[in-house]
């Protein structure tokens, strides 16, 4: 069943907690407050000297929080590969890599980030964990060592899934060195028919 | 105070989905009502009042997590471009209410909240991107994702 299915059958099943009976009566005090609302001074603020002290403090700062931001992004990064290498189940890795590309995928590619996702799709982790990572990785399409790492992903991976990311990712960066990992799941015979029918439709585009 | 009755509580359950504290969602409830009693006459059909209490009491609890700071994720949300495919079932699972709460309750306000919109509350993609400025895509990634991590916690929770 569909997550969504599920959840629209037992609709009222999600709504089993009631408002606290105190908060009625709470309620009607505010209601007659706010019926008759007393009048309140407005105060005026000196604006000009409130911003001169803004833009003071500002300029003073701004160059020490460029640098502090600097340093933290780094800490951040290092903290989160961290947290990617020890993550000890499925979902914490998912959650990592998710947070990873979320935080740096506008940046330039960065080597660490880089290296621990190789080592996600190398390692006998999750299809989920993988697909998550090849996504990430085609983020960076003209990085050399990207193209090469999903080329040989393609060629050692077994899982149906994630052989399917990843024939749909070479396809997309028309990787002329996948020809011949595409050739070995052709010709393997545990590889579903599934599989084996998008990897010769890719090697006979990459052929064309 | 009859109107307030009668919708206090399913008004209570959203807030609480979005705010995840009890004392926020009770605020929240109040605030909503005050509100919606304010503009009463921009609504159109009476019958419709219980899900125009609905969107108000949304936008109340989006508005306290706002000031709590605590939708910061939503200028690091990555604009996708391209839509990944969605396919994660659910079959090799069996389904609680219970679990699928508890699961929804511990992801992170930035899959929690988009998956309650639109799972619990009938928000479609488009008003949930519309609600939070984010791009139909990016709210629609964001979901896939939101569910892979769901599934991967109730998978966790069967093995334990």
């Amino acid at each position: 069943m569909s997550l969504e299915k599920f959840v629209k059958e037992h609709q009222d099943a999600f709504d089993d907690k009631t408002m606290p009976e105190t908060a009625s009566l709470d309620f009607e005090a505010r209601l007659k407050k706010e019926l008759h609302p007393k009048q309140t001074k407005v105060k005026r603020l000196n604006v000009i000297r409130y911003l001169s002290i803004a833009a003071s403090v500002a300029l003073l700062v701004t160059f020490g929080y460029w640098y502090q931001n600097r340093q933290e992004r780094i800490e951040k990064r290092d903290n989160l590969v961290l947290a990617l290498d020890e993550s000890d189940t499925n979902s914490s890795r998912l959650e990592a890599i998710y947070e990873i590309e979320d935080q740096f995928v506008n940046e330039k590619e960065d080597e660490k980030i880089l290296d621990a996702f190789f080592k996600i799709l190398k390692a006998n982790s999750d299809a989920n964990s993988k697909i998550a990572v090849i996504d990430a990785l085609l983020k960076f399409p003209d990085n050399v060592k990207v193209r090469s790492q999903l080329i040989d992903a393609l060629g050692t991976e077994t899982e149906p899934l994630v052989q399917l990311k990843l024939i749909k990712s070479v396809a997309t960066l028309r990787e002329q060195r996948a020809k011949a990992p595409l050739k070995k799941i052709i010709e393997d015979e545990e590889s579903l028919p599934l599989v084996k029918g998008n990897a010769s439709a890719l090697l006979a585009m990459l052929n064309q | 105070m009859q109107v307030y009755q009668m919708y206090k509580d399913m008004l209570y359950n959203v807030s609480f989905r979005v705010v995840k504290n009890e004392h926020d969602a009770q605020d929240t409830v109040h605030d909503a009502f005050i509100k919606a009693f304010q503009n009463i006459s921009k609504l159109e059909n009476d019958l419709n009042l219980g899900p125009w209490l609905k969107r108000i009491v949304v936008n109340c609890s989006l508005d306290v997590l706002r000031q709590k700071k605590k939708l910061g994720w939503l200028q690091e949300s990555y604009e996708f471009t391209d839509s990944e495919d969605e396919q994660d079932t659910y079959e090799d699972i069996t389904l609680k209410v219970e679990e699928v709460k508890k699961a929804i309750h511990h992801l992170k306000d930035k899959y929690r909240i988009i998956m309650v919109l639109y799972l619990i509350e009938d928000y479609s993609h488009k008003e949930i991107a519309k609600q939070l400025g984010l791009k139909e895509g990016t709210v629609r990634n964001q979901y896939i994702r939101g569910k892979r991590l769901l599934k991967q916690q109730l998978q966790n929770s069967v093995v334990l």
